[in-house]
């Protein structure tokens, strides 16, 4: 399989949309690990304090999956809850760090050659499965070919589409050997994608009956498909004496407010994805914890650039200049959030911060529209409850676009067909995105082949500038060559970033080791350094 | 009016006043609202206060406001709907009264099965198929409505067409449409003036259900359903923004089935009586 068939593979783009896109739609956050001192955005109830305590049964509130649709695959769980499942179960190669960095897990070294052609792993030791086996080269060869067989359509495969698996070699008992089908430069910042797990040699079905056996801080113990999860400590785990919990059941329910009632009644003792507003006034009351991620969500408008109005790089600007950002971080988002430039992966390494901030400036959209002879543009905007905080935005938006003379219409249409049949069908619709590297997300969603190409983004050479950029080596000469796609994209792309917003979650006092983290990042949905208190 | 008052009793007076100050509300309340219905006043979901009575929605709406623009799509979709109901369902029954044998059977079997179908089902079968709006609510909610109204419709008409008056106008040799409007019509008013007051009521509440659920009217407009389904995330933090709302549609719901009901009692002089049915013209 090529890379375009990779790309453009069909299971690959539905899935991904639902639960590593940030289809932050009935999806959920998990913030976690650390001490919850100094991260809780205010004056909720403190966190548990003091020495970790060993022991304990945590049940943890997550929006899910569907029992038709729910998996135990690492490959294929796609909703917050089923990746939350995934990182207690199993360990990836590397994983983010709060700040989009990349830092080693079960990866001892992850290096490269000169330029970027062939890459080496080689894997911590004395790392143990669950059924007491040593992790071995033998695993992390069966993982990578498992993921890119074209024959298994998994969404993980556009992650690393550059590898060519015909050529994988075992060096020795813990080292492999990639070479690559087109040179990059940061391999590390794509091996940390949603769906990257080390998986056991010869392991392909994951169920009750055949139980999944990963390298993660958490057994396998039972699972009633889109209901929940149950999982026990790991004893034998490789890092640091963790986790602190006997035993972990992740539940899945779907609406947010549920799941803060279930946190308030004593249902669960940490809920995940807590309302932006509802955050606020607990943070009020204090009857719990409440903590937000460092780095906020995308959140954004997406014109499809090849369908008009949106042809006219006049009328993207206008809409760009339309839009009050701040007002949708402060009443949408609680003033959990930041305002976006129309970029991705702010905070993210390579994120171009030199662009000037994109302003509400409805009498210079005016103008423009007026040069560009299209006064009294009239869009439909698709929207949906998908994900919070999508309806909520939009409505503003028309309000603002307004004053700009540009009517929006809103058509609201079901969550569960969204994905599916509005969102890439529709020239004006809406999008979020979890929080990964420059390198994924381009690869994922601006590349011409992509099947999530939002904005109909199609432009060989900005493809060929970006190849270049991402196989550059010399850190410095790579930042600027990112730069300048940003800032390609930044005139005339047709992204309207309006937000960032960040994940909120909350907690019972007696959880400890919970604190902010990015979303997709190492610590997000890991509870190996969660305890409870007595 | 006493005429009126005596025939509604208390519980029905109570029912009527109450849909008066609705419909005042609704059709006046545009004219009179502090604010724009998407005027924002504030931060999201703050309590009551001098400024806003009923504290502000979850984009710091006015929720008075909304609530004096958001009565009438509501009026006007249900009034819209068992408009359309009663006058596709009306005909359908007079005619198959009036015309025995295959048409009949012709016209009422579909209907059979239409009948079947719980009305929410059509809503949304109809919304999928050709999208969400105004007109869609209408048709949905008409067509919900249309099977019982044209059975109701037949058996009252039936029972009248084989009165004496009937029979010396089709004796005239008067046409079957100048039969149903000027002979059936005026005499079959009590039996669909109940079944109106049931119907109202079943078709507010299932107008409310389409916009709460997004398959009709949509955002920013100010709608009571929509007002409900928008703030519900907010229920704890700020009742108003829901209650308000809930608690309008509630009113009119009860206060349009009391009048009907009261209207239509045994004994009350009101919109064709017993003895008009029974024995001859009024």
């Amino acid at each position: 399989m090529n890379r375009s068939d990779l790309l453009s593979g069909r299971a690959g783009h539905s899935l991904s949309r639902r639960g590593f896109l940030g289809v932050l739609g009935a999806s959920s956050a998990l913030v976690l690990g650390g001490s919850l001192v100094g991260c809780s955005s205010g004056g909720g109830l403190p966190a548990a304090q003091g020495e970790p305590r060993r022991g304990g049964h945590l049940r943890a509130v997550v929006s899910g999956n569907s029992s038709s649709d729910d998996t135990l695959h690492p490959f294929v769980a796609a909703s917050w809850g089923g990746g939350m499942v995934m990182k207690n179960l199993f360990d990836k190669l590397c994983a983010y760090d709060d700040d989009l960095t990349v830092r080693n897990r079960l990866a001892e070294v992850i290096e490269p050659n000169a330029d970027g052609s062939e890459w080496t792993i080689r894997l911590r030791d004395g790392v143990r499965w669950h059924d007491g086996k040593r992790l071995s080269a033998d695993d992390l060869l069966h993982s990578i070919r498992h993921l890119l067989d074209p024959a298994n359509k998994f969404p993980g495969a556009l992650d690393l589409a550059m590898v060519d698996a015909a050529g994988l070699r075992k060096l020795d008992a813990r080292t492999v050997r990639l070479p690559m089908r087109e040179p990059i430069a940061d391999l590390p910042s794509v091996l940390a994608g949603w769906y990257v797990y080390v998986i056991q040699d010869g392991a392909t079905e994951f169920s009750n009956d055949e139980p999944p056996v990963g390298t993660g801080p958490f057994r396998f113990s039972r699972w009633e498909p889109g209901d929940r999860v149950a999982l026990s400590r790991n004893d034998d785990y490789w890092e640091n004496d963790l986790p602190y919990l006997d035993e972990l059941e992740i539940i899945f329910v779907s609406q947010a407010d549920t799941r803060l009632n279930a946190l308030l009644g004593g249902e669960a003792e940490i809920a995940h994805e807590v309302p932006w507003t509802q955050a606020r006034a607990q943070e009020k009351t204090g009857q719990v914890a409440i903590v937000s991620s460092p780095l906020g969500r995308f959140h954004a408008f997406n014109m499809l650039i090849d369908r008009e109005p949106f042809t006219d790089p006049a009328v993207r600007e206008a809409i760009k200049l339309s839009v009050d950002r701040q007002e949708i971080v402060d009443t949408v988002f609680a003033g959990y959030g930041e305002v976006g430039n129309d970029l991705y992966g702010k905070g993210a390494p390579l994120y171009n911060d030199d662009l000037p901030q994109r302003a509400y400036d409805p009498d210079k959209a005016r103008a423009l529209l007026r040069k560009a002879g299209k006064e009294d543009l009239r869009v439909t905007l698709h929207t949906s409850d998908v994900t919070p905080g999508f309806v909520e935005a939009a409505t503003l938006f028309v309000e603002h676009a307004k004053r700009a003379g540009i009517t929006v219409e809103l058509a609201k249409s079901p969550a569960d067909s969204y994905w599916t049949e509005v969102w890439t069908k529709q020239p004006f619709t809406q999008t979020g995105w979890g929080n990964y590297s420059l390198d994924w997300f381009f690869g994922q969603a601006l590349v011409s082949e992509s099947g999530q190409n939002e904005t109909a983004w199609r432009r060989p050479d900005w493809d060929r500038r970006f190849f270049q950029a991402r196989a550059t080596m010399d850190p410095a000469l790579r930042k600027e060559r990112y730069a300048e796609l940003q800032r390609e994209l930044w005139d005339e792309g047709g992204y309207v970033v309006h937000s960032f917003a960040k994940w909120i979650d909350g907690a019972s006092p007696r959880v400890g080791g919970l604190r902010g983290a990015t979303v997709s990042s190492d610590r997000w949905g890991s509870y190996r350094e969660v305890w409870l208190a007595s | 009016m006493r005429r009126l008052s005596r025939a509604l009793g208390p519980a029905g007076g109570a029912g009527a006043l109450a849909v008066v100050v609705i419909l005042a509300l609704a059709l006046v309340g545009p004219f009179v609202a502090p604010h724009g219905a998407a005027e924002r006043v504030g931060a999201a979901f703050v309590a009551p206060t001098s400024e806003a009575w009923l504290g502000t929605d979850q984009l710091g709406r006015d929720v008075l406001s909304r609530l004096l623009h958001g009565g009438r799509s509501m009026l006007l979709l249900s009034c819209a709907a068992l408009g359309l109901a009663y006058l596709v369902g009306g005909a359908i029954g007079l005619v198959a009264a009036l015309a025995p044998g295959p048409v009949e059977t012709a016209l009422m079997r579909p209907l059979d099965v239409l009948l079947a179908l719980p009305p929410f089902l059509v809503l949304a079968v109809l919304a999928t198929g050709s999208g969400r709006g105004a007109v869609v609510i209408v048709a949905a909610v008409g067509l919900a409505n249309i099977p019982g109204i044209a059975r109701v419709v037949r058996t009252a008409a039936l029972e009248v067409s084989v009165r004496g008056w009937v029979e010396a106008a089709t004796a005239r040799g008067e046409r079957i449409a100048a039969i149903a409007c000027r002979e059936i019509l005026p005499n079959i008013t009590k039996p669909l003036l109940a079944d109106a007051g049931v119907r109202i009521t079943t078709a507010i509440s299932l107008v409310g259900t389409a916009n709460f659920l997004g398959l009709g009217l949509q955002p920013p407009l100010a709608d009571w359903g929509l007002m409900i389904a928008e703030n519900r995330s907010g229920l704890l933090l700020q009742p108003w923004a829901v209650l308000a709302p809930a608690l309008c549609i509630a009113v009119l719901a009860v206060g349009v089935n009391v009048t009907a009901d009261a209207l239509t009692q045994p004994g009350r002089r009101y919109g064709g009586t017993p003895a008009a049915i029974e024995g001859g013209r009024q």
